[in-house]
């Protein structure tokens, strides 16, 4: 059901001050429009139909029979297919053109990223290589010296005492340090339990071992 | 004393009669100033007003023998003339390509050319309050303060929802009454 309307109530329900009252409308507009407006509407609306009625007799003219739709050309339909493919033509012509050209840059592009590409991987290649030269030149010694450290401490298990202790001497090390060095071996050491004794007795432990 | 036809007398006539212009006439001449002063709201001068409502009755001439029926006759008239005058106004926006704020101010220096503008009077502070809202709330604003529209109407005119239309038509008041309290 449509609902009748009930303006001062609504704007009430609204809280809103407007007035609801009806107002004259006060622009301006030209004497006597309303009494005009329906002619000039109605003449409007024949121009029209005359137009159209136009348009139906020069198709009736042109096309010999009577066509109340269309307007068409003398001899539109003979001439129709040569006019499409003059404008397919036109159309491809310079979509080749633009296609040949994009080859071309693309091509140069190709050529272009190719060449940086090999520039960048031989300049990389000799960087590598320095690098591993570089590598093998600063850490190629110390590899070197592991080698010989593993070859000496295995050479150093073939040598017997009157050896060593004619090394030491002829190099002027204190023999009884060196003695004493190589008797205190870690394994003979008192394990950690035995480190519960105090110091004092750490200490005589200790001296005793030295002094024996 | 000339018969009064209603709306689907009128309609029927159109599309059954040789004489096309004697119940096209009849038309015109019965909602020409419901439809002037909707269009004359939106868009303020005369001569874009009356541009409009002649496309407008030729648009009713050209496709009344195909109306359905499936709404009232005023319902479609209405609607045509609210999509004339928004498709007009978006037209003169992409046409004159202003910002919106110009837009107004264009409007507005509209409305004051007017003979009988005045400031002080209501009716004239509440037309330029009318100028300040969105296209579609202009519209819902004049067809319910004006022409008293029911929302089920204007829900067939404009294709919204009656919930929607309410809310619009409140926040334009709101707006408007705004704009008349600081102006």
């Amino acid at each position: 059901m449509v609902e009748k309307v009930n303006k001062q109530k609504e704007l009430t329900e609204l809280n809103s001050n407007l007035p609801s009252g009806i107002f004259e409308n006060n622009y301006s507009m030209p004497n006597n429009y309303f009494t005009e407006l329906p002619d000039a509407i109605v003449e409007k609306v024949k121009d029209i139909d005359t137009d159209t009625e136009a348009e139906l007799e020069f198709s009736t003219f042109t096309q010999g029979e009577t066509n109340t739709n269309k307007v068409v050309p003398i001899n539109y339909f003979n001439s129709l297919p040569s006019l499409i493919l003059d404008k397919i033509n036109k159309k491809n012509l310079p979509a080749a053109i633009n296609r040949k050209k994009k080859m071309v840059s693309f091509a140069i592009a190709a050529t272009c990223i190719t060449l940086l590409g090999l520039i960048l991987f031989f300049s990389k290649k000799d960087n590598f290589i320095q690098s591993r030269n570089g590598l093998s030149n600063s850490n190629l010694s110390k590899m070197n010296n592991v080698r010989n450290a593993l070859t000496v401490e295995n050479n150093l298990k073939n040598i017997n005492d009157e050896e060593i202790v004619l090394f030491l001497k002829e190099n002027g090390h204190d023999i009884n340090a060196a003695v004493i060095a190589s008797l205190t071996d870690d394994i003979l050491l008192p394990g950690m339990n035995d480190y519960f004794c105090d110091q004092i007795t750490l200490n005589k432990y200790l001296y005793n071992s030295i002094n024996q | 004393m000339t018969p009064v036809f209603d709306d689907k007398t009128l309609v029927f006539q159109f599309k059954n009669e040789v004489n096309k212009e004697i119940p096209f006439t009849t038309i015109v001449k019965k909602y020409q100033e419901k439809l002037y002063w909707l269009i004359r709201r939106l868009v303020i001068h005369h001569e874009d007003a009356n541009d409009i409502i002649q496309n407008v009755f030729i648009k009713v001439w050209k496709s009344l023998d195909n109306f359905r029926e499936d709404s009232e006759l005023y319902t479609w008239l209405y609607r045509i003339a609210t999509n004339e005058s928004l498709n007009f106004l978006e037209k003169q926006k992409r046409t004159m390509s202003i910002s919106i704020q110009d837009y107004e101010i264009y409007f507005t220096n509209k409305l004051k050319t007017e003979q009988s503008y005045d400031i002080t009077k209501i009716e004239w502070k509440l037309q330029l309050a009318i100028l300040k809202l969105p296209e579609k709330q202009k519209v819902v604003f004049v067809l319910r303060y004006y022409d008293e529209m029911p929302y089920e109407k204007m829900s067939q005119i404009l294709q919204t929802s009656t919930g929607a239309l309410k809310a619009s038509y409140h926040h334009a008041v709101k707006k408007i009454e705004d704009f008349i309290l600081n102006n």
